[in-house]
């Protein structure tokens, strides 16, 4: 029987989302329900057990309130877990408060910083739609991809151009891949998706290394 | 805590960086997603670049606009767009034709030869000037109210500015040259220099350094200080961009001496630049024979 509640197999995050908007309630139980399976996921490595289900319910609630004003309609899954890592980096700073007044109090030496109990704080801002500070981030690391790695500047720089054109997934998609095959008149899209994947390596390498140096700004 | 799993199914793992640009199809990206329910290894990942991703799609065209300075002024040779680059790639392709056909080898030794002493003949960056270079877009509020005379050039100048402040920086330099056109059969109107810096720095902004050069020199003599102080700063970099380092000294001069908002930044780039310069004269007096 077809209850049109959808599972994960039948309909992508960013479907289900739009539905919940569009007033399916289904939809939105549906996409909370897979939304928090992700976020225990991802928090129960990274807070301790007694705070995971408060850290989780509070990136929900946030998710809640704020997903109705997204402007994107794709990439919720993206977007939600940023806001996830916000609320964690919250809990990191909250819980470094804590630890340095009761150092203080016991007159202890310093402790460690925040960055080196979980997850980079570079990256977390206090409002999620605030990317204001990973923007700047961004913005430098693409330009020195284009720099270190001339080749996936140029795929990169396709797909942001096509994005930035606009239109459906496929559109984007089908737009970026004739401009690189262009320049590589042989590339597949499977091949044009294995290169991408290197890439992103490369990018996630040089935010990591940005990330690491405090004079990246 | 528990140890990550790295995940196993290659597949998966390729289309987590088009999941994440959203490449996918709605069904490829049901898949994926249904995969992330089931993978740790593929969440985690996801989830350490989100930020990152989500600020990358929140204003696509400028990050590729940026993407297309970085590379144009650091390897010209990969501008596919350019002459130069069709040359290499009917060299690259003239080259596997004669893979393909088997043809001996000295022949295609011969073809190396050419493209290496092609690529010597043009080096990417042979005075080490561009990348002293910053280009960052200066921001601007569109304001929906406005006083005073409205005529062609104002309206072109007011959507070209909507289109720079929505990152998208071709469109604001088509809209902005037809508002500097319109403006030039005009007596005066108020925002010509303005609209010679903001379409100098747009064409910088999408690499068209020697157009962007012409009209931030122009914006550059303004009587509004802020908008001559930009300008010159921009100039500085457009020049730096052209390796033409002392078209950049005056400018930053300028600034280092009387500037308010660019002078801390002229006075540490005139400082590398004299550097660099220093450098380069260093090595040409080593070089034996000069």
């Amino acid at each position: 029987m077809n209850t049109g509640s959808a599972t994960p197999t039948e309909q992508s995050l960013d479907t289900l989302s739009r539905r919940a908007l569009a007033g399916d309630s289904q939809a939105e139980t549906a996409f909370f329900h897979q939304l928090r399976v992700r976020f225990l996921t991802i928090a129960k490595r990274r807070v301790r057990p007694d705070s995971l289900e408060d850290v989780v319910q509070d990136a929900l609630r946030i998710v809640h309130e704020k997903h109705t004003e997204r402007g994107d309609e794709r990439g919720i899954l993206m977007w939600s877990l940023t806001v996830l890592r916000n609320v964690i980096g919250n809990y990191y700073q909250a819980k470094e408060r804590q630890q340095r007044h009761e150092a203080q109090v016991e007159n202890l030496e310093a402790l460690p910083a925040a960055s080196s109990l979980g997850p980079s704080l570079a990256w977390t801002g206090a409002d999620p739609d605030d990317f204001s500070e990973t923007g700047a981030l961004v913005r430098k690391a693409v330009a020195v991809l284009a720099e270190k790695s001339p080749r996936c500047g140029f795929y990169f720089q396709r797909i942001l151009e096509s994005l930035d054109l606009g239109g459906g997934p496929r559109e984007i998609s089908q737009r970026a891949l004739e401009w690189v095959q262009r320049d590589e008149p042989d590339l597949t899209r499977g091949s044009f998706y294995t290169a991408l994947h290197r890439c992103r390596a490369r990018l996630r390498e040089i935010l990591a290394a940005m990330e690491a140096s405090p004079s990246h700004e | 805590m528990s140890e990550r799993k790295q995940c196993l199914d290659p597949r998966q793992g390729e289309l987590l960086a088009a999941y994440e640009m959203g490449l996918l199809t709605d069904r490829e990206q049901a898949e994926f997603e249904s995969h992330l329910h089931e993978c740790a290894d593929c969440l985690e990942q996801v989830y350490e670049m989100a930020p990152g991703v989500a600020a990358m799609r929140q204003a696509p065209g400028e990050l590729a606009a940026r993407m297309r300075v970085a590379s144009a002024a650091l390897n010209p040779a990969l501008d596919t767009s350019s002459a130069v680059g069709g040359l290499f790639a009917r060299l690259r392709d003239f080259w596997e034709s004669l893979a393909r056909r088997q043809v001996l080898i000295p022949v295609g030794v011969a073809a190396l030869l050419v493209l290496l002493v092609l690529t010597q003949l043009r080096p990417d960056d042979p005075g080490g000037f561009r990348k002293l270079a910053r280009i960052e877009p200066v921001s601007y509020v569109v304001l929906d109210t406005r006083s005073g005379t409205v005529n062609e050039a104002v309206l072109r100048f007011d959507e070209g500015m909507a289109r720079y402040a929505a990152g998208d920086y071709e469109a604001a330099v088509a809209l902005l040259a037809t508002a500097v056109s319109l403006g030039e059969a005009m007596d005066t109107w108020a925002e010509e220099d303005q609209a010679h810096f903001y379409l100098g720095l747009s064409l910088l902004l999408v690499g068209r350094v020697e157009p962007a050069r012409e009209q931030l020199q122009q914006a550059s003599h303004s009587p509004l200080l802020p908008v001559a102080e930009r300008s010159r700063w921009y100039l500085a970099q457009a020049n730096l961009l052209l390796d033409d380092p002392y078209g950049a000294l005056v400018p930053l001069q300028a600034l280092a001496d009387s500037g308010l908002t660019y002078r801390d930044r002229a006075f540490q780039q005139l400082e590398e630049l004299r550097r660099v310069m220093a450098d380069r004269d260093r090595a040409h007096q080593e070089i034996p024979g000069r």
